[in-house]
């Protein structure tokens, strides 16, 4: 009856393991929300750089009250924009302006 | 450490090696602010599909140590399992990703973008993985299977490192990097050790076909001895690899329950019992001649009356699943064990009962009861008839049937029936034993 056990087994990880994907996008996103700011994005550059790099995985709310506020981590921002993803620095700088004049 | 105790250990390992690169990529979060949950859980499946597929070589290198608590035939099984469940995340990854806005051109594998051309090529090679396997069911080519099956979880392994390495998220603090890297370099290992350093050794440790002979019913039983070395132990009922063609690299490799008592001989020979299944077992077993050189490897699996306690067994065979149970009987002949053995064997009609005469020769030494079903008996047949049904279980299982040890082996429609009927008779299900080899 081994393979009896060996298909609970195996029903009963992936369920486990599909919580365990649930439980590590809960904990990686304990974060405070913030509310997203209700003036409108201006069309730029950046915005477009935005979206054909960082839209895949992040929203502007998501990451403006990191570079704007009084909880500002712009310098870490910039720090992760030009280390993470495919775009270039000087793009970077550009996705920053426009994550910064969407105020 | 009992059977039991090391199968939990060894589930606890895989368990473990599943989960730490997700436990690490938390602990080492390198994103300064929180990102759509879409996105997180896409990339939670993402860090478990990569150790499921790394861990999926171990899981059938040929590893005696895993392979005793749970038998060959479940890890194979669960191989499956794992390789289905990998896909699944490996897929569910990118679509979730294309929920919050990844363009779907995406899923091509000729991307400019490094990172999505790694990712196509990774979910593209699994998914052939699969569907490649689940044909193989269709028509059994079981060599060509084999190498294409290797190149593509090569294929796919190399695209997964690729494409983590790509994204350069969670993957970009040193201890995710560390932690990739000692995933790559053990399984690579033991790719390596299985490939290429088992067979190398092997080379050394050749057999040599001593006699092929047919046995009728399309069976042929192949006796192999080691040449210039002991050969190895085994325990009743365990299974080998037969490897045939020109040496230890060559992919005609086949699992085949020993079917000669584990009491070896002086010349440490072994026989195998094959059945014309397949192609190998069509065309190159039978021109095995004596004096052929072939390289054998083994022993494995949990199939085994070593161990096993009670009053006595119940073996209950179907058709060429009477191979490993003729070697329990064979080994219980030559030590003396004189514990009660019931066997139900069951066949078409007696030409395809391939050892029925032999065994019935060992009723003068063992203290053993046979009961062969035949679907299609000859006229003056007076046993059983037709299927093996929970009628004809009832009536010949011993008194105190919950004291025996039960092993099945056959075609699985007749090992899924049979293991229903005993465990509805008042059987416990850790009382039986079976064994699967097409679970591929």
């Amino acid at each position: 009856m081994r393979h009896v056990t060996v298909r609970r087994a195996a029903l009963l990880l992936g369920a486990v393991l599909l919580a365990f994907a649930g439980f590590f996008a809960w904990l990686v996103g304990r974060q405070p929300a913030r509310a997203p700011s209700s003036l409108p994005l201006p069309a730029s550059t950046g915005a477009a750089l935005f979206k054909a790099h960082c839209a895949s995985c992040h929203t502007v709310e998501s990451l403006r009250p990191g570079v704007i506020g009084p909880d500002a981590r712009r310098h870490e921002i910039e720090v992760f924009l030009m280390d993470h993803g495919d775009a270039s620095d000087a793009d970077d700088r550009l996705i920053l302006d426009y994550l910064t004049a969407a105020t | 450490m009992t059977i039991l105790a090391r199968g939990i250990a060894w589930f606890s390992v895989y368990v473990l090696l599943v989960v730490a690169p997700m436990s690490v990529a938390i602990a080492a979060d390198p994103f300064p602010l929180p990102r759509p949950a879409l996105v997180e859980i896409s990339v939670a499946l993402g860090l478990l599909a990569f150790p499921l597929v790394l861990v999926q070589f171990a899981l059938v290198s040929h590893l005696r140590a895993s392979s005793r608590p749970f038998g060959t035939d479940a890890l194979v099984q669960f191989h499956r399992y794992m390789g289905f469940l990998a896909l699944a995340f490996v897929i569910a990854h990118p679509i979730l990703l294309n929920v919050v806005g990844l363009p779907w051109s995406d899923w091509s594998p000729l991307s400019r973008n490094p990172v999505a051309r790694s990712g196509a090529v990774a979910v593209w090679a699994l998914v052939a993985l699969v569907v490649t396997t689940v044909l193989r069911r269709l028509r059994p080519l079981y060599e060509t299977w084999r190498s294409v099956h290797l190149a593509l979880s090569i294929a796919a392994t190399t695209a997964i490192v690729m494409h983590i390495l790509a994204v350069n998220g969670y993957s970009r603090p040193g201890s995710m990097r560390a932690v990739l890297a000692g995933y790559v370099l053990t399984f690579g290992a033991v790719l390596v050790t299985y490939r290429l350093v088992r067979p190398l050794r092997m080379r050394s440790r050749p057999w040599s076909v001593v006699d092929n002979i047919d046995q009728g019913a399309s069976t042929r039983t192949i006796r192999v001895r080691p040449l210039g070395h002991s050969g190895f132990t085994f325990d009743p009922g365990q299974f080998a690899w037969l490897i045939t063609g020109a040496s230890p690299f060559s992919l005609q490799q086949h699992p085949l329950s020993v079917s000669s008592s584990a009491e070896r001989p002086a010349d440490g020979s072994i026989e195998f019992s094959v059945k014309a299944l397949g192609d190998w077992s069509r065309v190159v077993v039978p021109g095995l001649a004596p004096g052929t050189r072939v390289w054998v490897d083994g022993a494995f699996g949990a199939f085994t009356t070593e161990g096993k306690g009670g009053q006595g067994f119940v073996l209950i065979a179907g058709g060429i699943g009477i191979a490993p149970m003729r070697s329990m009987l064979l080994t219980m002949r030559d030590r003396g064990d004189r514990r009660h053995v019931v066997l139900l064997y069951a066949a078409h009609d007696e030409t395809r009962a391939p050892f029925r005469q032999e065994i019935e020769r060992l009723r003068a030494d063992l203290n053993l009861d046979i009961v062969c079903v035949l679907e299609a008996p000859p006229e003056d047949w007076t046993g059983e008839h037709g299927y093996l049904t929970i009628a004809v279980l009832q009536r010949h299982l011993p008194p105190h049937f919950k004291r025996y040890h039960y092993f099945v082996c056959g075609p699985p429609p007749m090992m899924d029936a049979v293991e229903a009927m005993l465990v509805e008779a008042g059987v416990a299900p850790a009382s039986i034993d079976s064994e699967r080899f097409n679970v591929v």
